[in-house]
């Protein structure tokens, strides 16, 4: 006889799974723990007839899509299934609720919001998604993907001004040896602070930043006055330094910076007139 | 029922390591698990995570690198870290997960594995947490 509170949890991880069981269990469930398909696959045969099962996407062997298929094939899926899933591609979105999946939910969402989908199944005591339902869920996972698709192109011309900005700096970089004559130190410390200005807080697009850091090192190696090695180091410390939290909007303040403090106010005369222009430049 | 009164209790951490932690998170996190169970968690995940970093080192220097068994391994200490609210890992992973996407160079990987190590020590450095279930 299904127990109206108790869980299944299947995750291989015993951190998560630590951390969610001890919240439910806290709350008044009983939660069966396993970390593979195969003691679930056993548990559900001859143990346990829970109310609600939580199913990881990425189990080691037999993942936990293919689980469910074989639950629904052997008429054992006797309960709702909550996928928890690392990330929110749509492919696997679909793929949760195309096996039987009725419900999904991403790892990273606040412990509080896990537990809000747990209680909302456990309130259906055992009801699991009609199959009108879960089609109007898999379309709303299509218009999803749509939208993603539509972001990803934006991303791309985000990158071409990327790509942009970053040939504009480069040419201005290189030549200013010639106009100011500064030591290699001074034109490291420009770019430093133009980068620097531009990177205020910490980055979900690592992969642009990292862009921006090959970048630098091409700009770093253009000057000839750094080895290879003291460029990727150069490079390394600047990555460190600068925790990016949107590089969006560091880009366009770098972008923003350098048009106005440099390019706008016209050719600097000197090297004291292109200081004057970048407040915050010590003396050092 | 939680049940359990988080204003009182001091955070599993102290200043210096405060940047290594989404007190948010914890708060939350303590405040449906307890304060006693988060440590344990915290304790054997920070026990563990030694082990696991060498593996993914050698995975990360695996030819066929980004392949399925470094990005599983990413991706679940990423999970886990979140899940501790430990977002400088976390981001450190996420980091490593990118990398399926974007073909790495070389110097982009050993500063992201350099950041890794560095957090590692950092969260290996914390006051001792209660020993984890099972030890004698």
């Amino acid at each position: 006889m299904t127990d109206s509170r108790s869980i299944l949890f299947v995750e291989d991880d015993p951190t998560l799974r630590g951390v969610i069981s001890a919240a439910l269990r806290n709350k008044g469930h009983t939660v069966f723990e396993r970390d593979s398909a195969e003691e679930a696959l056993d548990s559900m045969e001859r143990v346990v007839s829970p109310a609600l099962i939580i199913l990881d996407v990425d189990l080691p062997g037999t993942n936990g899509i293919d689980l469910c298929k074989r639950w629904v094939a052997m008429q054992q899926k006797t309960a709702p299934i909550l996928f928890l899933t690392a990330s929110d591609d749509v492919d696997t979105l679909k793929a949760c609720m195309a096996a039987g999946g009725d419900d999904f939910t991403i790892k990273s969402s606040p412990i509080s919001q896990i537990l809000e989908r747990v209680g909302y199944w456990l309130e259906r005591r055992g009801r699991m998604l009609s199959d009108k339902r879960r089609q109007a869920i898999l379309d709303q996972v299509e218009e999803f993907a749509v939208v993603q698709a539509e972001a990803q192109e934006q991303d791309k011309s985000f990158q071409a001004m990327v790509s942009a900005l970053g040939a504009g700096l480069r040419l201005s970089f290189s030549t200013l040896p010639d106009q100011f004559g500064s030591t290699i130190a001074e034109k490291l410390y420009l770019l430093g602070y133009v980068t620097g200005a531009a990177s205020k807080a910490a980055n979900d697009r690592l992969d642009l930043k990292i862009r921006f850091l090959d970048f630098l090192r091409a700009c770093l190696l253009e000057t000839q006055t750094l080895s290879r090695s003291d460029a990727a180091r150069m490079v390394a410390n600047l990555g460190q330094l600068y925790s990016v939290r949107s590089f969006r909007q560091a880009m366009s303040a770098g972008a923003r910076f350098w048009n106005d403090a440099i390019l706008g106010g016209g050719a600097p005369e000197s090297l004291a007139d292109l200081r004057s222009r970048l407040p915050g430049l010590d003396d050092e | 029922m939680t049940g359990h009164n988080t204003d009182r209790q001091p955070l599993p951490y102290g200043p210096a390591e405060a940047a290594l932690f989404d007190e948010e998170i914890v708060r939350e996190v303590v405040q449906f698990i307890g304060d006693d169970t988060y440590r344990r968690l915290l304790g054997e995940f920070t026990q563990g995570l030694p082990q696991k970093l060498d593996t993914l080192e050698v995975l990360v220097g695996n030819p066929d690198f980004p392949d399925d068994a470094a990005m599983r391994v990413a991706h679940q200490l990423k999970g886990a870290a979140q899940a501790l609210g430990l977002p400088r890992l976390a981001h450190s992973m996420s980091t490593l997960a990118s990398f399926r996407d974007i073909s790495p160079n070389p110097d982009a990987v050993s500063l992201a594995l350099a950041e890794l190590r560095e957090t590692m020590g950092l969260l290996l450095r914390l006051p001792p947490q209660p020993e984890p279930r099972g030890v004698p």
